[in-house]
């Protein structure tokens, strides 16, 4: 058996609705024989009926109804049509489910699934990743799977966890990123811990989502030159796995964090400034960002290619701080 | 001409697509825009159109074929054109993100013509990273070593490995040689200067051979400094400690002593208490204490006599401690010509030369040279002693 | 008839005694932050609505529902406790004044952002679907949240009320047209000639009644959650009257015009008034009732203020209830 990302995806929220009575599937487009703009919900309204529910074009009023439905005892998945459109429904995620627990003692456990990340065409509002809006406030959990391994269980987690959930999907992996293999038998690691997909001892790379995949293809041609990278998937933006980047910086001595979202602030800013505050007697070189450019993404495929790091930037920053 | 059709990127996420059918034959003329094929993508049913009219030629992939996005669906032949359009003429660009097992592009593999602004900031030369700092003062090396250190880095640069490779050679200190180590290097971080001056010492080997034990130099030394200190306020009796002036109460004095690998200074406490007799009992059971590995009082003193004189040295300049102002050291003695002017010809002395190495920020050349003075002498007129 | 004219009247006056404590508190300076915001003039309405709730149903309180939490089996000293910001209280000083429910038996907790709970009431309706809870029609669980003309033209709100409406949900939504956002007049807030005329719209059923007549606002709110628990949808009720107090105790609302003012009576008195002309109250009676709910406050006053605040070196500070993340 082979699965794609998304199809391990729609695999987690068939498993989750079969196993779980608690867990129902609310979303624009996702029920009926249409399944999704993405199609990650194909077929299951059938299998499950009048557990995948079509909402009007209203993310709010989609947030709301995750945390409701969470507090009368579900275990809802609320799926927005793109990250970008999350942004309606900022208020619901950060300031009530979000704060919910700490203020009441009553926890949340809503997942919000956001389609993230760019592809070539989506413009400024079909392309964005939203993960430094989600993790400046406290009480939200981020995840951004990039396998296809952690697509599954990250989504299965995301559920079972009594926290609300950020589900951060990126849909360049959607269909291209396969394994070969049962997602639900791939490595399972725990929720907020970040997972080390390369070692290296000369620069430590840190990454998340889609852009995993560019520093993995960064480092072969790095290690031609003799230069050894230790590829650290996040894989969970909130919380950070600081613990995990700074056992690797102490070997390496260098940081590179690669990100497919804007420079200022972020997870790269948090991650840098971290290490440099609790890790700076292990640093031979700053810890660097290198991020998206800082404009909304572009429409033309040659414009957004070049709006983000790819594997030759993430390879050439990665031997200006070896150098440095 | 033969110009590919390719299979467009029908939405965001899309990768591949199914061909269900073709609507023209090869050797069917087509006008532009016009449809050729169904393709089935993930999400969508849709058709393939000509990118311009011509007459379609080879299909690529039949029927039930899947095809990835950017792949070749089939060759147009474009009227007026004999030779093939270059393959780049509208590839559909690879996607930025594929999958791990895929092909990586080679990367800018060559280190960047222009250093970052930072770098160029810190400069090439010197630049110690806080991994090196840290590791230099893991192993208790200072910045100064570096330059001894072979670097292996970017242009000879000390690197946190070359630092453990170094610190990791030779043989280990003993502890003694540790504890002098640390010493010197408190002692050395504040300025030092020395005073030197003649002492002619036959007055003074005349005279001990008639007190009891027969009183080394250093002893008469140990009695000649105390009663300068008594005799006169000096700035050299106090200690400095950030900004303020602590006094010592008695005239404590330290002996240098020299054991197997190091040099110990016993403490002898209120050395005006004793005369010369009962200071050279007191100071050679001191001395014979420390040699036998028993050290008495290594407490605080005003300052260390220290007669390097017995190594055969006649001028030196030794270290004080870092608690002490002041360390006075005795010159090996030699025979010297004296000027005699009633007998107008040089005469044979016994003489020795007299340091004191200072603190400097406590006293000037003038009050150690003064303090000097008097120990010199008491030293010529040792029936004062 | 009387039972529930008298149990809605003593829901009224100690909601009132208590809001009254609590002002008194905040102008000695007894109030350790924000302000006390009080719901006077709207006590009727609330109390009204919420005594149609039973358990099993939703609740989404806002600001100017102190007399409908207390029926709903809030204590004055648990209002205080938070008011005060005591462990003891239900949000144990991390959130104060009007922030406070009991999410876990259906009273939730509001935010300050006016329409959030809209969509949550909603959401819990439809898990209950989803949980096989919802109960038959004639006996469904029913949802009840307050809203103000103010919220009403917020973004939540209609998306949240949509929701409600396109899943035809036992929603009802009471609407207080207190004619004032803080202290903008409805005029500039909207252009209807009543708030009800959007139950059309939304595909609601929607009733407008006087807000200052507690029996009107019994009728209303009993027949609405009838309906919605009956199966017919959700349901909107726009109650109009004036607020009769400042936003808050820090504001003296001197932009409400005197004239506006002497139009609206207070249902309070007035009520009482009514009671004892009817009979179901006489003069000892009310008095003795005052004094009850007096006492009551006080003695929880003086509970909550032997407690303890909260110690910021036992805080956990941490937003997440997951262990092993926190």
């Amino acid at each position: 058996m082979s699965s794609t990302y998304i199809e391990a995806i729609r695999r987690a929220l068939g498993d989750a609705l079969a196993e779980d009575p608690r867990v129902f599937l609310y979303g624009q487009d996702i029920a009926g024989t249409f399944g999704g703009a993405f199609k990650a919900t194909k077929g299951l309204a059938e299998r499950f009926p009048g557990r995948v529910l079509n909402s009007p074009i209203s993310e709010d009023g989609q947030a709301a109804v995750g945390i409701g439905a969470a507090l009368a005892g579900c275990r809802p998945v609320i799926e927005f049509q793109f990250a970008d459109f999350a942004s309606v429904a900022f208020n619901q995620m950060v300031n009530h489910a979000a704060t919910h627990w700490w203020r009441t003692g009553v926890p949340v456990p809503a997942t919000f699934r956001l389609p993230a990340g760019g592809t070539p065409g989506g413009g400024p509002f079909h392309c964005q990743m939203v993960e430094g809006w989600l993790t400046s406030h406290p009480g939200l959990i981020v995840v951004a799977p990039a396998t296809v391994g952690d697509a599954y269980h990250m989504l299965r987690d995301a559920i079972a966890c009594d926290d609300p959930v950020a589900y951060l999907e990126h849909k360049h992996l959607y269909n291209h990123l396969r394994i070969d293999t049962d997602p639900s038998r791939a490595e399972r690691l725990p929720l907020g811990k970040a997972a080390v997909r390369r070692a290296g001892r000369d620069c430590t790379v840190v990454s998340w989502s889609g852009m995993v995949h560019e520093c993995l293809k960064a480092a072969e041609p790095l290690a031609e030159q003799g230069i050894e990278i230790e590829v650290i998937d996040l894989r969970c933006l909130r919380p950070l796995d600081t613990a995990t980047v700074l056992a690797s910086v102490e070997r390496t001595g260098r940081l590179l964090v690669a990100t497919e979202s804007w420079p200022f602030g972020g997870v790269a800013a948090e991650l840098c400034a971290w290490i440099s505050e609790h890790g700076f007697s292990h640093l031979d070189a700053p810890p660097r960002r290198l991020s998206a450019q800082d404009t909304p993404v572009p429409f033309h495929p040659d414009l957004f290619r070049a709006h983000h790091p790819d594997a030759a930037r993430i390879a050439a920053a990665v031997v200006e701080t070896v150098e440095f | 001409m033969r110009l590919p059709v390719r299979m467009p990127q029908f939405g965001e996420s899309a990768a591949e697509a199914k061909v269900v059918a073709w609507l023209v034959k090869p050797g069917q003329a087509v006008k532009a825009e016009q449809e050729l094929c169904e393709v089935q993508t993930e999400k969508s049913l849709l058709t393939v159109a000509a990118p311009e009219a011509g007459t379609l030629g080879e299909i690529m992939v039949a029927a039930d074929g899947t095809v990835a996005v950017g792949e070749i669906l089939a060759y147009l032949e474009i009227a007026g054109a004999g030779a093939d359009a270059p393959p780049s003429a509208a590839p559909v660009a690879p996607s930025p993100l594929a999958p791990p097992p895929s092909p990586a592009p080679a990367p800018a593999a060559k280190p960047p013509q222009k250093r970052s602004a930072l770098h160029a900031a810190t400069g090439d030369a010197g630049f110690i990273s806080p991994r090196v700092r840290a590791r230099l003062d893991a192993h208790g090396l200072t910045v100064s070593d570096l330059s001894v250190i072979a670097g292996t880095g970017r242009d000879g640069r000390v690197t946190a490995q070359d630092v453990d490779a170094y610190a990791q050679g030779g043989e280990p200190l003993t502890a003694v040689r540790q504890a002098v180590a640390a010493a010197m290097m408190r002692s050395w971080s504040r300025p030092l200067a020395t005073v030197a001056m003649p002492v002619r010492l036959d007055p003074l080997l005349e005279h001990r051979r008639t007190v009891t034990g027969r009183p080394s130099l250093t002893v008469y030394a140990l009695r000649a400094l105390a009663q300068a200190i008594a005799a006169a306020p000096t700035p050299l009796r106090g200690r400095l400690v950030g900004n303020r002036v602590h006094q010592c109460a008695g005239i404590d004095l330290a002996v240098a002593v020299e054991v197997d690998d190091g040099v110990i200074t016993p403490v002898v406490r209120k050395v005006d208490g004793y005369d010369l007799a009962a200071l050279e009992a007191k100071v050679s059971g001191v001395v014979e204490s420390c040699r036998n590995g028993r050290v008495s009082d290594l407490g605080d003193a005003i300052a260390t006599v220290s007669n390097y004189g017995t190594f055969g040295i006649t001028w030196a300049t030794p270290i004080p401690l870092a608690g002490q102002a002041f360390i006075l050291g005795i010159g090996a003695p030699v025979n010297a010509p004296e000027w005699d002017p009633a007998s107008k010809a040089f005469t044979r002395i016994r003489q020795a030369e007299l340091t004191l190495t200072f603190d400097h920020r406590l006293a000037d050349g003038g009050a150690a040279g003064r303090l000097l003075a008097k120990v010199v002498e008491l030293l010529q007129n040792p029936s004062r002693l | 008839m009387s039972d529930h004219r008298l149990a809605l009247f003593r829901a009224m006056v100690r909601a009132r005694v208590l809001e009254d404590r609590l002002a008194s508190l905040y102008l000695s300076g007894g109030i350790p932050g924000g302000s006390v915001f009080l719901s006077r003039g709207q006590e009727a309405f609330s109390a009204a609505a919420a005594m149609q709730l039973r358990p099993g149903d939703v609740y989404a309180p806002l600001i100017r529902d102190q007399a409908g939490r207390l029926v709903r089996g809030e204590t004055p000293l648990d209002a205080i406790r938070v008011h005060l910001g005591r462990t003891t209280g239900v949000t144990r000083g991390r959130d104060g004044n009007i922030h406070r429910g009991f999410p876990r038996q259906g009273d939730l907790a509001m935010i300050s952002h006016l329409g959030s709970t809209i969509g949550t009431v909603a959401g819990w309706l439809m898990g209950l679907r989803q949980l096989g809870k919802a109960g038959a029609p004639g006996d469904l669980a029913v949802g009840l949240a307050s809203i103000g003309d103010g919220g009403m033209n917020t973004g939540a709100l209609h998306e949240g009320l949509n929701i409600a409406a396109v899943e035809k949900l036992p929603f009802v939504l009471c609407v207080t047209d207190n004619q004032l956002s803080y202290s903008t007049f409805s005029d500039r807030t909207y252009a209807c000639r009543s708030l009800v005329e959007r139950a059309a719209g939304y595909g609601l059923r929607g009733v407008a009644i006087d807000g200052t007549d507690p029996d009107a606002c019994w009728a209303a709110c009993r027949d609405a959650v009838a309906r919605a628990r009956a199966g017919e949808g959700p349901q909107m009720i726009v109650a109009k009257l004036l607020r009769l107090a400042g936003h808050g105790m820090h504001d003296d609302a001197s932009y409400v015009p005197a004239e506006l003012k002497s139009r609206f009576a207070d249902g309070v008195q007035t009520y009482e008034v009514v009671l004892r002309k009817d009979g179901v109250l006489d003069e000892a009676a009310a008095q003795a009732l005052w004094d009850e709910y007096r006492s009551e406050t006080a003695a929880a006053l003086a509970q909550a203020q032997a407690e303890p605040s909260p110690d910021p070196a036992q805080e956990p500070w941490t937003a997440l209830s997951t262990r092993a993340l926190a």
